[in-house]
């Protein structure tokens, strides 16, 4: 979301979430298979220190972790329902970046050091929402130059680039755009600008990939307005950082991170399929308190 | 008579030496063909191949206007293995099949292979058949590839070489069992005192290991609930799906009469919902479980994946073997021989170059003429260039299609397949061979002595595959070595 907080906290923070789905289906549906990957990670920069999930109608709940290592809840209907509610509560705690500043001077060849163990071949190449062609390639060229001399400062150029001439338009893309679309038409939701710009560091040969989760922006309403999205560029011998085009500026300790991905469709909060003639209503409310 | 013209040319010669004489092993054979002339050899051939048609022993020929059911012709003249050579085949087959397992294994969890930089980290994750789905589930005994079929040739020198590994669902099992009882009929009298293993255990032997890769979770005194689940009547394999069903006395079910509740698989009958324990799949992963996979699939089951993932049910081929099938891994294949086993691989892959690499790509694009090039992901003979015998256009045709996708082709150097005795026309003439063997992999690694020779009807021609005029040869394998 666009809005901000003033300050930027000098402090780890301790955040409190509650994010309830609610599908509505105007006629009976049945073999419902879904995913949630909604459990707050839990790494250097932040601790998921409790999480709950609560489905209705209940039923069980088989959890593993996939190819990104995200947690995955996953759950089936069987039996004919007009509703679902999935709702997590989740207890956060985020801390300060203790690696400080990025890594200055990183050149590609740097990403084929003998140290490099990270494997990040999925965040180089094209995927399902980060598609690549000329335009992208030219867009991205035009603000690094022809080649890439400091990974972390051309990628925050290209994210700069990304917020100067996006506009911020809640009612232009929907959930399936892809990053070439969103940058013909320079609109879109934090999802867009993410994609974009994933796919102008890709394009120059910089890993990316797409985070989900949450901003605190401070406000007390009841409206859907903390799922955000961002990226996320590998640094060799730094590991990865964050960087959110939406607001330009690096991810901080208002940020919760719940799941990573190649791109949007790897880290979907809440995925799933079902079987009826019943057409899909979908409400969705976060709330995020400080704890 | 038959052998009168007979030719072994400038190649390997399965039956005869270069001078002409027979080799040890096929003298039996030899004998006893040497009397029959060419019309009876005409009628027995056409008399199996009726009863082929008669008895639905056949496969269908996708994207054909003619399309249809077609037998695979059939070749009376055996094919015949010394059992020196097939103790090697064989101990090259359990030793290729066991590193490619604990690939398998590997690559769907610690990805250690990788990490030691054996591999590169792209070729794994840009295989089209990498499921990362399937990333660290856990399946019963750690054994990803049930069923498996290499094909192999013979170069020049007669050594045998590995083409390509059949990791997913690999056919023609039904044809070798079938083209052993027709050459029983017709020719009975070649089996006399040529000690021939018999390969009839094959329906049983996969049962077994079905049974033995029961799921983790299964615990029952009794046997576990065995199918074999087929795409439907329209698949050009049905016919090997009904008989492989027949033969195992098991349900043969679709999509659609399978139903997974609370992570659990059930069969529809008559007198209601049966667990089912183990699947023999024919189906690819593709159309297994449009929940997880194709959402448009009306082939496969929803659920599939997740119970599987519960442990709940066995799947026989496991998920995400495809990987292994792909032509730039197969080039890697050597270096997990050495690197999971430490040893020297018993059988060798073809010379192999990857267009990805720019050093190959180079040596490929310049030499275009010269070698077989082949994509990366196609079966069946589809996809491919024969340099030496394709026209200027089709080359130009390749070399677009290389530089605009290097990771999707390899290239070969073409092999001078072994030849064998076949019937054109009023006599034998030499005609090229390869050699599917099946494996199975359950309590130990069994591959079936026999398999299918597919032979290159069409005079001069390299390609065996069935939907491209290849025809097939019941395989020998002899029980006991025969003295010089």
């Amino acid at each position: 979301m666009p809005e901000s907080l003033p300050n930027i906290p000098s402090e780890g923070m301790r955040l409190r979430v509650r994010h309830l789905t609610r599908f509505h289906y105007d006629g009976p549906v049945l073999d419902s298979y879904n995913d949630a990957k909604l459990c707050p990670v839990s790494d250097p920069l932040q601790r998921c220190a409790a999480y709950n999930l609560r489905l209705d109608p209940d039923v069980p709940i088989h959890t593993h972790h996939d190819f990104y290592l995200n947690r995955v809840d996953h759950f089936e209907l069987h039996t004919q329902h007009l509703s679902l509610e999935v709702e997590s509560n989740s207890l956060v705690e985020t801390r300060l970046d203790q690696r400080g500043a990025a890594p200055t001077g990183l050149t590609l060849e740097s990403l084929h050091g003998p140290g490099v163990n990270e494997n990040y071949f999925d965040f180089i190449v094209e995927s399902k929402f980060v598609s690549q062609n000329v335009a992208i390639w030219k867009e991205a060229v035009d603000i690094v130059g022809q080649s890439v001399t400091d990974i972390w400062a051309d990628a925050v150029k290209l994210g700069q680039h990304v917020h100067s001439v996006f506009a911020y338009d809640p009612d232009w893309t929907h959930v399936h755009t892809n990053a070439a679309e969103a940058l013909k038409d320079h609109r879109g939701v934090c999802q867009d600008y993410a994609h974009v710009m994933i796919a102008l560091c890709r394009s120059q040969g910089i890993p990316a990939r797409y985070v989900s989760g949450y901003f605190f922006n401070g406000k007390t309403g009841d409206e859907n307005e903390a799922s955000h999205a961002w990226m996320e560029v590998f640094l060799p011998g730094y590991g990865w950082k964050a960087w959110d085009p939406t607001h330009n500026r690096e991810a901080d300790t208002r940020y919760i991170k719940l799941a990573i991905g190649r791109d949007y469709d790897d880290a979907k909060p809440v995925s799933g399929r079902f079987r009826g003639k019943g057409k899909q209503s979908l409400e969705v409310i976060v709330q995020i308190r400080q704890a | 008579m038959l052998f009168d013209n007979y030719q072994p040319e400038n190649f390997f010669d399965e039956m005869f030496t270069a001078d002409g004489t027979t080799r040890p092993h096929y003298r039996s054979v030899a004998a006893a063909l040497k009397d029959v002339d060419a019309t009876e050899f005409r009628n027995k051939q056409a008399a199996v191949e009726a009863s082929f048609m008669r008895g639905g022993v056949t496969f269908t020929v996708y994207s054909d206007s003619q399309g249809t059911e077609r037998i695979f012709p059939f070749d009376c003249v055996p094919r015949v293995i010394a059992a020196e050579e097939w103790e090697i085949v064989e101990k090259g087959l359990i030793q290729r099949i066991t590193a490619l397992n604990l690939f398998l294994h590997d690559i769907y969890h610690d990805q250690k292979i990788i990490k030691d930089r054996v591999i590169p980290p792209q070729y794994v994750l840009s295989a089209k058949h990498f499921r990362r789905e399937f990333m660290h589930i856990e399946v019963p005994k750690d054994i990803y590839v049930h069923i498996c079929g290499s094909d192999l040739i013979r170069d020049k020198d007669g050594r045998y070489l590995v083409l390509e590994d059949n990791l997913r669902c690999p056919s023609g099992a039904s044809y070798m069992l079938e083209n052993r009882a027709a050459l029983k009929r017709t020719f009975p009298e070649l089996f006399k005192a040529s000690g021939v293993h018999s390969v009839s255990n094959y329906p049983a032997e996969l049962l077994k290991v079905m049974q033995y890769c029961a799921p983790n979770n299964f615990k029952s005194n009794d046997a576990p609930n065995c199918v074999l689940l087929t795409p439907g009547v329209y698949n050009s394999a049905y016919f090997e799906h009904a008989f492989l069903a027949r033969q195992m006395g098991i349900p043969i079910v679709e999509g659609r009469d399978l139903v997974v509740r609370d992570f659990k698989v059930y069969m529809r009958t008559t007198a209601g919902l049966v667990r089912v324990d183990v699947i023999y799949r024919r189906i690819d992963d593709d159309f297994l479980d449009p929940s997880v996979f194709r959402p448009d699939s009306l082939l496969g089951v929803p659920g599939l994946v997740n119970a599987y993932r519960a442990g709940n049910v066995s799947l026989a081929n496991s998920i995400g073997t495809g990987v292994a099938d792909d032509k730039v891994v197969y080039y890697f294949v050597p270096h997990m021989i050495k690197y999971y086993l430490g040893e020297d691989p018993i059988l060798p892959n073809v010379d192999t170059y990857l267009a990805s690499e720019p050093q190959d790509c180079a040596h490929i694009l310049a030499n275009l003429d010269k070698l077989v090039v082949k994509s990366a992901n196609e079966a069946g003979g589809y996809g491919m260039l024969m340099g030496p015998w394709a026209s200027k256009a089709e080359i130009e045709e390749f070399r677009k299609l290389i530089e605009e996708n290097p990771r999707n082709f390899i290239a070969q150097n073409p092999i001078s397949l072994s030849r064998h005795p076949t019937l054109a026309g009023e006599q034998f003439e030499g005609r090229h061979i390869d050699l599917r063997p099946y494996i199975l992999y359950g309590e130990k690694i069994v591959v079936t002595p026999g398999g299918l020779t597919r032979v290159a009807l069409k005079k001069g021609s390299l390609v065996v595959n069935s939907s491209q005029g290849g025809g097939s040869k019941d395989t020998w394998v002899l029980r006991n070595k025969i003295p010089e």
